[in-house]
């Protein structure tokens, strides 16, 4: 089992090496089409245990220690879990109290944070990956820019529900040192995602155009099988096989435009579970479905992650004028099969299947 | 990039392939040894095997392989049921009902949560947020009369009920010991029409155990570790008192299959008491147990798992017995904890064959249920779909042993929000009026303008 975790390990770096063999040109120092923005305006709602909207946070709505507007909240039960002790988030009340907030997108500040906090609900760093949290972190800040990027279209302002992001204020403090670390590295740099070129769509009766710095229309959702779903009027949301999430447990839950979150975890693990690794052996399995299994790739690098499920894409460093850090020949190899006979007997021919994805901006 | 350089990367890129083709033709070949069988498991939602409960036994297994962690020994017996006649089928059907449009009877500017009705179906309880408290308060339907017996600083920390004997609202709210440290303590209250004069019924409630039954009864568990809680005596004023020998916290066991934060809240039991009072149904996440008040024994429910690849406990988020107390309406969701809801869905547990339904709803979410009056069928409020960012309920009228859905007022949806799941419908004890949400929203974005409850006068068949 050794010698095939590490020849897993070595067709996942053949992979690494497939898709980051062409290093994109060095950008120069230049003026940037797009400046990253460094705070957010997030209306902040009590939410349901589904994440739906509930009351304005709001002292008159008596709601300021109610999941939603905190973490540590006072209400558990209905499926809600609360961490402990109470504490409602001093934003700013009573000083006055302000709704919408304004957060810094990157802070580390307890109560002047955003993708912290986000992050850490939408892939819980102990349950996901790391390289999975990664990709999320870069998703989650792409979406963010977005909204704020096309925030004079858009109608009503970002919210703090699961209509956006879930942004729970002290979510990432519910966790322990070791989870808080992972996404602590998950959002190391400013990395987010663009189109490859400047191109135009249409977003709610108004004609946008956007340049190829500008960030795209990120959307993530939960799990779907098989497939991702394409929401055509933006050009990087193209449906993508994903045949790794192809357990009979896998549920279709979310609206299957861009980044699968459990898929995502699935390709780093290598398993057809998101959250547990093949080796030594998958989770218990789940009574009385399939057990889990391994897939036969495994994918080490979250930019692989990005550029698999959303389409005609680079990843950009804002901290670093918004160079392209991806390169434009990727391939992303989604399944080896080798159909042969049992034994393998000496002298037999039989032919190897690589389903292979381009997931690169050329032809 | 020039020409040359593209036709040497090419090649390289081709070798790397071949490369990892070769490696990976290696690595499918030792994937493809035979690997040790898994064992079978079987289906955990097995029929329950003794009810009335068995009284405990150290080797009490369930039937199967256990799904989750081996359970302690000792651990609470799995229900079994007394068997018996399955219920007739034929009752009046669900077209026989009928719901009016709604009309709004209560108004506020801030929160309103609904916390069901009064026992002669005139009045609505009611918490209704402001900026210095929440009051609690009874608003008669009819005449608009409002009554208020409390103010619940922390609003909905507990839910208030009626206490019929005494004329009163009991609930619970707390304050904070320490607000620095986040330390605080749960206080029980009864008001009886005068919010000034509302009474500290008993002070600092130990939450693991002291479960408040709505029936009007404090359950004490003197068992487990420390002393015995002491009721004072204005609890006992106003509450029946039952003790129990043991602690509900050791009937606990690991049921999920990662582990869990270590500073997750308390959450303490819910009691629901069953019509007569023979059972107690008490349920947290992720467990449900049944109490036997004549013979002092526990067991057991098991909802078996959710769907997806978490297969986490499934496990009930609200309670409900039909007025004959034959059958527990439940809504149960799975997930891991911490992790948003992605279902829940209606549960009717049969205490006489055992049987669990799970009618098929077109809902994703169940939110709110209430029983008729005949104890044949179940209103539910569910949660369809999306519209600008907001969730559009529908109400449903389910008959659990049928598996018949009918959507009533289909022509509507409700905007239904400002509450938390529960606190959004209720259905009057003679079953001929329905108190429902019908907030005011923003076109925009999904902020309430005001909160409003509705009122639907329905007519049924029993």
């Amino acid at each position: 089992m050794t010698i095939a975790k590490d020849l897993q390990l070595l067709i996942g770096a053949i992979a690494v090496a497939l898709f980051s063999c062409l290093v994109s040109e060095p950008s120069s120092a230049r003026i940037v089409d797009f400046l990253a923005p460094e705070t957010i305006a997030v209306t902040m709602y009590e939410l349901t245990a589904n994440g739906a909207p509930i009351m304005r946070c709001d002292p008159g709505n008596g709601n300021l220690t109610r999941w939603g507007c905190t973490a540590y909240c006072d209400n558990p039960g209905n499926g809600i879990s609360c961490a402990s002790p109470v504490s409602s988030y001093p934003w700013s009340y009573p000083n006055p109290y302000q709704n919408p907030v304004t957060v810094q997108i990157e802070g580390a500040t307890v109560t002047n944070r955003y993708l912290r906090d986000v992050v850490s609900q939408e892939t819980s760093p102990a349950l996901f990956h790391a390289t999975a949290v990664g990709a999320q972190a870069i998703a989650a800040r792409t979406y963010a820019y977005w909204h704020i990027r096309t925030d004079d279209v858009t109608p009503g302002p970002l919210d703090n529900s699961r209509a956006y992001q879930v942004f729970v204020p002290y979510r990432y403090d519910t966790f322990g040192q070791g989870e808080r670390d992972i996404v602590d590295a998950a959002l190391q740099g400013r990395y987010y995602l663009s189109n490859i070129s400047d191109y135009t769509v249409n977003l709610y009766g108004h004609t946008v155009n956007l340049t190829a710095e500008d960030p795209i229309f990120a959307e993530f959702f939960a799990d779907r099988p098989l497939e991702t779903l394409s929401n055509p009027p933006h050009p990087n949301l193209v449906g993508v096989a994903d045949p790794i999430s192809s357990h009979p447990d896998v549920p279709s839950d979310g609206h299957g435009h861009g980044l699968s979150q459990d898929g995502a975890g699935r390709w780093t693990r290598g398993s057809s579970s998101y959250r547990c690794d093949p080796y030594p052996a998958p989770c218990p399995p789940p009574a009385p479905s399939v057990p889990f299994f391994a897939w036969s790739v495994s994918w080490p690098e979250r930019f692989q992650l990005l550029t698999h499920y959303y389409t005609a894409v680079h990843v950009r460093d804002a901290a670093n004028g918004n160079a392209i850090v991806t390169p434009t020949w990727r391939g992303a190899v989604l399944q080896v099969a080798w159909a042969r006979p049992r034994g393998y007997p000496d002298g037999i021919c039989s032919r190897i299947e690589v389903w292979l994805q381009n997931s690169g901006t050329s032809p | 990039m020039n020409r040359t350089g593209r036709r040497l990367l090419r090649s390289g890129l081709g070798l790397l392939l071949l490369l990892g083709l070769a490696a990976a033709a290696t690595w499918v070949i030792l994937q493809s040894r035979p690997r040790s069988p898994q064992a079978a498991q079987g289906s955990p939602l097995a029929t329950p095997t003794a009810w009335p409960p068995q009284p405990p036994s150290p080797t009490a297994r369930p039937p199967g392989p256990p799904p989750l962690p081996t359970p302690a020994a000792g651990r609470v017996p799995l229900c079994a049921f007394p068997g018996g006649t399955p219920p007739e089928r034929g009752g009046p059907g669900l077209d026989k009902y009928e719901f009016s449009e709604p009309r709004v009877v209560i108004t506020n500017t801030f929160a309103l949560d609904i916390a069901g009705w009064l026992p002669d179906s005139n009045r609505l309880l009611v918490i209704r947020s402001a900026p210095d408290g929440a009051l609690i308060e009874t608003v008669d339907v009819r005449s608009n009369a409002r009554t208020v017996y409390g103010v619940q600083q922390s609003r909905g920390y507990g839910r208030p009920f009626w206490l019929p004997q005494a004329q009163a609202v009991a609930y619970l709210d707390y304050e904070w010991l320490d607000q620095r440290r986040g330390l605080t303590r749960d206080i029980l209250w009864v008001g009886q029409g005068a919010p000034q004069q509302a009474q500290r019924a008993y002070d600092n409630v130990p939450p693991a155990s002291v479960v408040i039954d709505p029936g009007g009864y404090l359950i004490l568990f003197s068992g487990g570790a420390g002393q015995p809680p002491e009721a004072p005596e204005a609890a006992r004023h106003f509450f029946q008192v039952q003790s129990l020998p043991f602690a509900p916290d050791e009937w606990r066991y690991p049921k999920y299959p990662a582990s869990l934060s270590s500073n997750l809240r308390y959450q303490g039991f819910v009691a629901v008491r069953r019509p007569g009072g023979a059972h107690v149904a008490f349920y947290t996440d992720p467990y449900l147990f049944l109490f036997d008040n004549g013979q002092a024994r526990v067991c057991e429910v098991d909802l078996g798992l959710g769907p997806g690849e978490d297969r986490s406990p499934r496990f009930p988020i609200a309670a409900k017995w039909s007025p004959n107390g034959r059958y527990l309406a439940m809504i149960t969701t799975a997930r891991f904890p911490g992790q948003l809801l992605t279902f829940s869905g209606l549960t009717v547990l049969d205490t006489v064959t055992g049987e669990l339904s799970q009618p098929r709803l077109p809902t994703r979410y169940v939110t709110d249920i209430d029983w008729a009056p005949n104890s044949q069928h179940v209103l539910a409020l569910g949660d369809t779909g999306e519209v600008k960012g907001r969730p559009e309920f529908r109400l449903l009228l389910v008959d659990p042993t049928t598996g018949d859905v009918r959507q009533m007022l289909p022509q509507r949806t409700w905007g239904v929000t400002g509450s938390q799941w529960g606190w959004q419908m209720a259905w009057s004890p003679n079953g001929r009026e329905l108190a429902i949400k019908c907030p005011v929203v923003l076109d925009a974005e999904p902020t309430v303008v005001e909160s409003r409850v509705c009122l639907i006068s329905s007519h049924n068949p029993s």
